[in-house]
């Protein structure tokens, strides 16, 4: 088995877990699409240079954040999140229950996406991705008792967020 | 147990009150206040993980194409325009079937087969598990239960049986949705060597490619023959399937 092979078969069954960190650190599909790419991309090098991890998802983790973090580009986020979640929705030829679904979907990562940025992150590493308060603090560089206090007030202000838009599209 | 509604709940959810768990949870019903807080977390975090998916087929390759192209070691960055990236639908497998095509081009001293040389001849039993996958894997239909029913992004599609140059095996076809197929075929005895094949130093499995079809063979937790046309792809449902 060749090197390649083995970083492959290391790093490969962490795909989804980036791939979910990624699309809620930039926005669009292509990007974190580019984001998880480059992810690899590092990693492997990092492997290639003596350096494999005691652990591979959160060292994945920590490198997708680190390279979201020299990618950002705030100001644009929500605009191109709200864009493509129209473009996805006009794209689908799902039947009705897919189409409901998918559009339900477009409307939590909506939210998700409205909300401060610490809560977002913690939201993200904790609930998406399945790291613990302690693993996600480490990867925030931030304590453990306010990434927990983020995590929850983004969970009880994503809710809200939902409930909100589901009360506007149902109408009074 | 101090009253902080919104920290307790916050550090129950979080697994952080191992010791104090049942205590709280007793607090729970008698505290609107803590058992609000507890279930509008609670439905946040449902719908947080409501948006976990499955990374794309696609990005997969793009993984794997990046990690074929890039140097092996002490490497520089190398800009991934190079290998497959934002390319739409077709021309992006095309892209992605060019550079692994050149990258095995490259390694087909070992390979072989790639350049035009002579392939040796295979065991009966590989030559028909080549044949029956390049032919689009038409099984006799079974109903044997699979040992799994998805293996990352491929879906079991059908289920078949059959013989391979005598051995009897049963079949069981994974697709994604971009068509890409692994097939596992499961006998009762071992299948035999491929040719050319490379056998794996810490575990009793061999790779090996014959006619641009993958193939995996493992013995444990059965005899099992993996076939398919991305390594990496085989390798990972090799992994899923906890093949050794």
């Amino acid at each position: 088995m060749t090197a390649g092979d083995e970083f492959l078969r290391a790093t490969l069954p962490a795909l989804d877990l980036v791939h979910n960190l990624a699309r809620r650190l930039v926005p669009g599909r292509a990007d974190a699409e580019d984001l998880v790419q480059e992810t690899y991309l590092r990693a492997w090098q990092a492997w290639t240079a003596g350096r494999p991890p005691r652990r591979v998802e959160p060292w994945l983790a920590t490198i997708c954040l680190n390279l979201a973090r020299d990618q950002a580009r705030r100001a644009a986020r929500r605009l191109e999140v709200a864009a493509e979640a129209l473009e996805e929705l006009a794209d689908a030829t799902d039947v009705e229950a897919e189409a409901i679904a998918h559009s339900r979907r477009a409307q939590i990562e909506r939210a998700l996406w409205a909300l401060p940025e610490p809560q977002r992150l913690a939201v993200t590493l904790m609930d998406l991705a399945g790291f613990t308060a302690a693993e996600a603090a480490q990867l925030l560089g931030r304590p453990r008792g306010s990434v927990l206090a983020w995590a929850h007030r983004g969970r009880k202000r994503l809710a809200q967020l939902v409930r909100e838009q589901q009360g506007d599209r149902h109408g009074p | 147990m101090a009253h902080d509604p919104a920290g307790l709940a916050a550090a129950y959810l979080g697994g952080e009150l191992p010791r104090q768990r049942e205590r709280y949870e007793r607090h729970l019903l008698e505290c609107e206040h803590c058992w609000r807080e507890v279930q509008a977390a609670r439905r946040g975090r449902e719908l947080a993980e409501s948006l976990r998916e499955l990374a794309p087929q696609r990005l997969r390759e793009r993984v794997r194409a990046t990690v074929e192209a890039a140097p092996a070691s002490g490497g520089r960055r190398r800009r991934w325009s190079a290998v497959p990236g934002r390319l739409a639908g077709p021309g992006r497998v095309l892209a992605a079937g060019l550079a692994l095509l050149a990258l095995l081009a490259l390694a087909a001293g070992g390979l072989g087969g790639l350049l035009g040389r002579p392939q040796p001849a295979q065991p009966a039993a590989i030559a028909a598990a080549v044949a029956s996958f390049q032919a689009g894997d038409r099984w006799a239909p079974t109903t044997a239960r699979p040992p799994a029913r998805r293996l990352g992004d491929l879906r079991l599609r059908r289920s078949g049986q059959g013989t391979l140059g005598g051995l009897p095996v049963t079949a069981y076809v994974y697709q994604d949705q971009a068509g890409h197929r692994v097939t596992l075929l499961r006998a009762s005895r071992s299948f035999p060597t491929a040719a050319g094949a490379r056998h794996e130093p810490t575990a009793a499995m061999w790779l090996a490619e014959v006619d641009r079809v993958v193939l995996l063979c493992a013995d444990r937790p059965w005899p099992a023959l993996l076939v398919g046309q991305d390594r990496a792809e085989v390798l990972l449902a090799a992994d899923q399937l906890g093949l050794h």
